[in-house]
């Protein structure tokens, strides 16, 4: 793809802030429907929907404040550049909840949202570049999933006891942003979100 | 054939991207219609007897691990000897893979057509709508014996197909499917139309 565009920065660029406000996960599901958006100016996700056409439901996983990230690395060899982005956050205290939260966690191919504090809604876990018949996109096998889990109780008092997830996922394409719907901690269920 | 001229190499061939995109199998009938071109050495139509599209099987592997690898030996005859090679893995070891990896044993005579990821414009996303990057095994028209593609006894066959359960939780359970073939010339590209069947997994060839 050649080169047609450059990058301005803004402003509102420049007031950015940095960490992650929420954090949203769902398995994927055959069926799942999503569109991807692709131009000059965008490499986004426009809809997530599950196989009722109407929405996708996720669910809120919270977290200590300021500690969680998202980075993304990118190396090339040959004509192939491979992205590797990683999410991690802190569930503070080790407890039943937390311990049943993270058996979700295994064993499954997901998805994720993380909201930035800057507004921005990022997708890891979907990702269109290789996806190798273009009839599913589960079928690119560039899914997210728990690539470790640390617990800690800490030795001193003011120590932090909890959980520190990480999940990974390597895909070919820079990652994208979520310019659909999203109704963060719907009414019906207040540790859901949908897409729509 | 005469030298007449050489290559070039663009930035787009140095932006080529390594592995398989689709494996395709279809077991040879004799009545099948293959065309040769041999002034660009590619094949213009696989169908069968009718004509009528062919059909295909489309096997899906674990994401890069699988390949095709072509060796040439000349041992100073006026031929040379390309053995074909097409490898790919697969997750799960459950009975449904057993059962459709079943169906290619007991000495098949197969032809095996590698999509490769090159049909897409680098940079981007979109899978690409065209097969036109492919290379197809198991038919050739070098040292044919018979003005019949079914004749020529460069069929792809399984040749091994390796694998387990491992040992620890960590390990990887599944299986390896190796098929190969032997010709006389090198894989040749299939320049007719492939179409992909809505569930992606199987894919028809017409002129």
């Amino acid at each position: 793809m050649a080169i047609t565009k450059g990058v301005n920065i803004g402003c509102g660029d420049l007031q950015s802030s940095g960490g992650i406000r929420n954090i949203l996960i769902r398995s994927c599901v055959a069926g799942d429907a999503v569109t991807y958006t692709n131009s000059a100016t965008a490499h986004a996700i426009s809809s997530i929907v599950d196989t009722g056409g109407s929405i996708a439901t996720w669910h809120n996983y919270e977290f200590k404040n300021e500690i969680p990230t998202l980075s993304v690395a990118a190396t090339r060899e040959n004509g192939s550049t491979a992205y590797e982005s990683t999410l991690t956050f802190m569930m503070p205290e080790m407890d039943s909840a937390k311990g049943a939260a993270i058996q979700a966690l295994m064993d499954t191919c997901m998805m994720a949202i993380a909201v930035g504090n800057n507004g921005k809604y990022y997708v890891l876990g979907l990702s269109q570049k290789y996806e190798n018949e273009g009839v599913n996109p589960l079928r690119n096998q560039t899914y997210l999933s728990m690539t470790s889990a640390e617990g800690a109780s800490g030795a001193g008092v003011n120590d932090d006891n909890g959980w520190t997830v990480t999940l990974a996922c390597k895909q070919y394409e820079a990652l994208r942003e979520y310019t659909g719907n999203l109704n963060l901690y719907t009414a019906s269920d207040p540790g859901q979100s949908t897409t729509s | 054939m005469a030298i007449a001229d050489g290559m070039a190499i663009n930035c787009s061939d140095l932006q080529a991207v390594g592995g398989t995109r689709l494996i395709a199998i279809r077991e040879w009938v004799s009545t099948d219609i293959v065309v040769f071109n041999d002034t660009p050495h590619d094949i213009t139509s696989i169908q069968g007897v009718g004509p009528v599209a062919a059909n295909w099987g489309v096997f899906e592997s674990r994401i890069e691990s699988s390949s095709l690898t072509v060796a040439a030996t000349n041992e100073g005859k006026e031929f040379t000897t390309f053995e074909s090679t097409v490898s790919w893995f697969i997750p799960g070891l459950t009975a449904a893979q057993f059962k459709g990896l079943h169906d290619f044993e007991g000495g098949k005579c197969l032809m095996v057509m590698v999509i490769d990821n090159n049909d897409a414009t680098s940079g981007t996303t979109t899978p690409s709508a065209a097969f036109a990057s492919n290379k197809v095994i198991g038919l050739s028209h070098t040292l044919y014996n018979d003005d019949n593609a079914a004749r020529t006894q460069q069929y792809a066959t399984l040749a091994s197909i390796d694998g387990g359960t491992g040992t620890a939780f960590s390990d990887e359970i599944g299986v390896t499917v190796t098929i190969t073939c032997r010709s006389f010339e090198t894989p040749r590209n299939y320049a007719g139309t492939i179409a992909l069947d809505a569930d992606g997994l199987g894919l028809t060839t017409t002129v």
